[in-house]
């Protein structure tokens, strides 16, 4: 409360109490009567919930509702206001009355009673609904002398109880305790008519003569500034709010004083602005970035959209002179909202809208280098690649073939050849993939050197028919205990053995397998290993021994024979012999 | 089931032999087959929640065995990809959470599972799991693109307390339907495609501790006709039932089919040229080579036998 209005309602009290009561000490000698005499002094449990002060008033019920079908009556002892110039009594008033259910007042000596309207209310003296809370009633008892009470009386239907009547803090003035009353007021809502003025229309009334009504009003959080309402006609006050730029908020209220009590408003509030685009939207089924496709909808106003700006946390992240951006994600929560913007200023930002994105990355290649003549099986790791099997490519630059193998959405594994030509030093992988490229700078390096790991040329010779054990000399290192040697068609591997620098294979040799020099390949599951050949050569054709599949020796003859005397064929076998 | 391919059946001389150019003489003959273990088989797990009122707690518990269904796929050594969708259409069979496709390689792979099982309690029923199992996997709007592998088989589990409502997506009859979809979805890669069911109780019902659940007929039906796993919802621990799923998913050969019967105690057999004595027995029956516990992806297996020449 400013100090000005607080000098003001002190000032109102002024007024020369004559005598009052707050009914918290006693009941002020008030009495109930009529068909019930149902109202009741005490401490408020229900109805209005508690006193207009203290605890205690008197109601109806205290409790809250009344009875049905009767007419009840409450009467507080008269006061003498002789030699008062102008008696007036005032009381605190809560009442929530059912439809066919009617308070009234009346005044009178103690005997004979009157009715009478509250000051404002006139000339209807009965009343029902609701008070809308507590509220101050006043009666005007101008020209009465000598002892004058009042008398609250409740008239009741057959059917259907309010919350109940409550009266509270009675008392009798010589003077003008009553301040003007606004009977009602222009309501303002948001406007984008920006730089209109707006106009303020109150109806106000005083029980004396009003002094003036003034237009308080702020812009966002300046200082206030009082305006004169003038007066229009009848009870009629009327001023203006100057217009402002999109954007401002104004918050204003009515003052109206008698010259000894200040009425004031409720402050009200309302904004110029310029409307927001709306259905604020990702154009996508899936947020995944780095970027993402945001697009709205554009706002409804008579106004001219010169574009649109989409801001995250005050900050503007993207312009566009379309209804649609693409904008940057960090992977976490993004909160956008999006302007328009108009040659008056910027508009209102939209509703928000919170993207939490997926931002596709690569963790990695597992190795990530190799030698020109490596054939590579590179793991590839990473988060929100979406790979499809058959839609990813990846490149690593001139000299480098890539193959890919989906494992699942993020894992897959390239098959990478690097030509013995290709350019050493680092390179880029290019991912595409179904949320596009994904590009790590210096992902794979090509080596400079010699040192490739390959196996060691040696004098490789098997003989069809028999069961023979090779040893393989290779240089670098074998990622695995159990790799997978290739030596082509009627040659199977029965074992093999990693040992330092060489490699021990088992193998049988079919008795019709090709002659002549064939590739050896190791697999290690990282590394395919190649630079040498198998030479395989006649069978013997005459001897006597015996030979068995575990233990690899000298040719055995008569394999061939075995094809006549098995003949199995099922479903999903092939055979060899 | 995946029927690895028998590289190799190879008679090999195991033979006393002589030869000299005019008779040959055998009396016994050793037979060496050759089999190779299927690759890291992949699985998609598609999670159907009920996402209506009376479903909090049992999200609740199901986002708990979260931990332990994962645990199992690991287990099986399992190449997984796992989303979570919810039972109303109005989700579009769109994956829930973020990331909403999730693999083994995910960091906090239970906790995200477990967030992403919480798909929420604000549908209002009936709800339809068929349907939106449907429109999850044939993804109309492109929501779930690289979910479904091509080279991965297939495990819907649909989680709910009360029967499916659908018919929008999947027609008058949504049972058939969807077992069609699920038979689809087999013949296109040769593995398989079934259903899970963890649903109230077939025909009656059940209360368990988190509420009374009405019998989930057309769910448990599916993951019957499937040979997927039924289970209660009104169970109070569901880590058992997620391990259940899990171990059900992986499609692993055990049994691999031998062209003649070999001579008793004769069979040696090598898993990646590795002499393996025990773990695995010969089937007269099929014949076959047993093994109790699969051999790993891409094993080598060979097994040697002796059979009579007669």
């Amino acid at each position: 409360m400013s100090a000005l209005l607080l000098a003001s309602v002190l000032a109102a009290h002024a007024a020369t109490l004559l005598s009052g009561t707050d009914f918290e000490a006693d009941d002020g000698g008030c009495v109930a009567g009529g068909e019930t005499a149902q109202w009741a002094w005490g401490a408020v449990t229900g109805g209005s919930g508690s006193a207009f002060d203290g605890s205690k008033a008197w109601a109806l019920n205290l409790a809250g509702g009344y009875l049905n079908d009767a007419t009840d009556t409450l009467s507080c002892p008269a006061v003498d206001v002789t030699g008062a110039v102008r008696p007036v009594i005032q009381f605190e008033e809560w009442y929530d009355l059912d439809v066919g259910d009617y308070g009234s007042l009346e005044i009178g000596d103690g005997t004979t009673w009157s009715p009478v309207a509250a000051v404002y209310t006139g000339p209807e003296t009965t009343f029902t609904g609701s008070s809308g809370g507590w509220r101050a009633a006043s009666v005007d008892l101008t020209g009465w002398t000598g002892p004058v009470a009042l008398r609250w009386v409740m008239a009741a239907d057959v059917s259907g109880v309010g919350g109940g009547w409550f009266v509270d803090d009675l008392t009798y003035w010589d003077g003008d305790p009553v301040a003007p009353a606004i009977l009602a007021l222009t309501s303002l809502g948001d406007t984008d008519a920006v730089d209109v003025a707006r106009e303020v229309d109150a109806t106000v009334r005083d029980d004396v003569a009003l002094q003036s009504v003034t237009l308080r009003y702020a812009l966002d959080s300046a200082d206030p500034v009082d305006v004169p309402m003038s007066h229009a006609s009848g009870d009629g006050y009327t001023a203006e709010i100057p217009g402002e730029g999109p954007g401002t908020t104004v918050t204003w209220e009515v003052l109206a004083t008698d010259g000894t009590n200040v009425t004031t408003s409720s402050p009200q509030t309302f904004r110029y602005f310029l409307e927001a685009p709306t259905n604020l939207r990702l154009d996508e089924p899936r947020a995944i970035g780095p970027t993402v496709p945001l697009t709205w909808d554009p706002p409804t106003t008579p106004h001219v959209v010169d574009g649109y700006q989409v801001s995250e946390g005050g900050v503007v992240v993207a312009r566009s002179t379309r209804t649609g951006a693409q904008v940057p994600v960090t992977g976490g929560d993004d909160v956008f909202t999006v302007a328009a913007v108009y040659g008056e200023g910027a508009g209102d930002a939209s509703e928000p809208l919170t993207v939490t994105a997926s931002i596709p990355a690569v963790n990695g290649l597992t190795p990530a280098e190799g030698w020109p003549g490596d054939h590579l099986h590179v793991a590839l790791t990473g988060v929100s690649l979406l790979m499809v099997e058959g839609a990813v490519t990846a490149t690593l630059g001139d000299g480098v073939s890539v193959g890919v193998s989906v494992r699942d959405v993020d894992n897959a594994v390239l098959d990478v050849q690097i030509a013995d030509a290709a350019a050493p030093g680092a390179r880029d992988l290019v991912l595409t993939t179904s949320v596009g490229n994904t590009t790590v700078a210096g992902a794979f390096t090509v080596l400079d050197g010699t040192d490739r790991p390959q196996l060691v040329a040696a004098d490789l010779t098997v003989r069809q028919g028999e069961k023979a054990r090779l040893a393989i000399g290779y240089v670098g290192t074998m990622a695995t205990t159990s790799p997978t040697v290739a030596l082509g068609d009627g040659i199977v591997v029965d074992a093999v053995s990693v040992g330092a620098g060489t490699l021990q294979v088992d193998v049988t040799v079919a008795g019709d397998a090709a002659l002549g020099d064939r590739t050896v390949t190791v697999d290690d599951g990282v590394r395919v290993f190649g630079g040498v050949t198998l030479t395989v050569k006649n069978s013997t054709t005459q001897g006597t021994g015996h030979t068995c599949s575990t233990a690899p020796g000298d040719a055995g003859v008569g394999l061939g024979i075995l094809a006549a005397v098995l003949a199995f064929r099922r479903r999903g076998h092939s055979s060899k012999r | 089931m995946i029927l690895a391919p028998a590289l190799l059946w190879l008679p090999l001389g195991c033979i006393d032999y002589f030869v000299d150019g005019k008779n040959t003489t055998i009396s016994t003959q050793t037979v060496t087959e050759t089999f190779t273990q299927a690759p890291v088989p992949g699985v998609d797990v598609l999670f159907v929640i009920d996402s209506t009122g009376s479903m909090a707690e049992e999200q609740a518990g199901f986002g708990a065995a979260a931990g332990g269904f994962v645990a199992s796929l690991d287990a099986l050594g399992l190449d997984y990809q796992i989303g979570v969708t919810s039972m109303d259409v109005a989700d579009e069979g769109a994956l829930l959470g973020v990331p909403w496709i999730l693999t083994p390689d995910d960091e906090g792979l239970a906790a995200d599972l477990a967030k992403n099982l919480a798909v929420g309690t604000g549908s209002t029923p009936p709800s339809a799991g068929l349907d939106a199992a449907a429109l999850a996997l044939t993804d109309p709007l492109g929501f779930n693109i690289g979910f479904r592998r091509p080279d991965a088989s297939l495990q819907v589990v649909f989680v709910s307390d009360a029967d499916d409502d659908s018919g929008p997506v999947l027609g008058a009859d949504p049972v058939s339907a969807f077992e069609a979809m699920l038979s689809t979805e087999a013949s296109g890669n040769g593995l398989t495609a079934r259903a899970s069911a963890v649903v109230g109780d077939v025909p009656g019902g059940c209360t368990g501790t988190s509420g009374t659940a009405l019998p989930g007929t057309r769910y448990a039906k599916v993951a019957a006709d499937s040979g997927g796993t039924v289970a209660s919802i009104c169970a109070g621990d569901f880590s058992s039932i997620a391990a259940a799923i899990g171990a059900g998913s992986a499609d692993w050969q055990l049994s691999f089919p031998l062209q003649a019967d070999p001579i008793a105690g004769s069979a040696k057999v090598y898993v990646n040229t590795v002499l393996v004595e025990s773990g695995w027995v010969i089937d007269d029956a099929g014949p076959a080579l047993v093994f109790q516990t699969a051999p790993p992806p891409d094993a080598l297996i060979s097994v040697t036998y002796q059979l009579s020449a007669g």
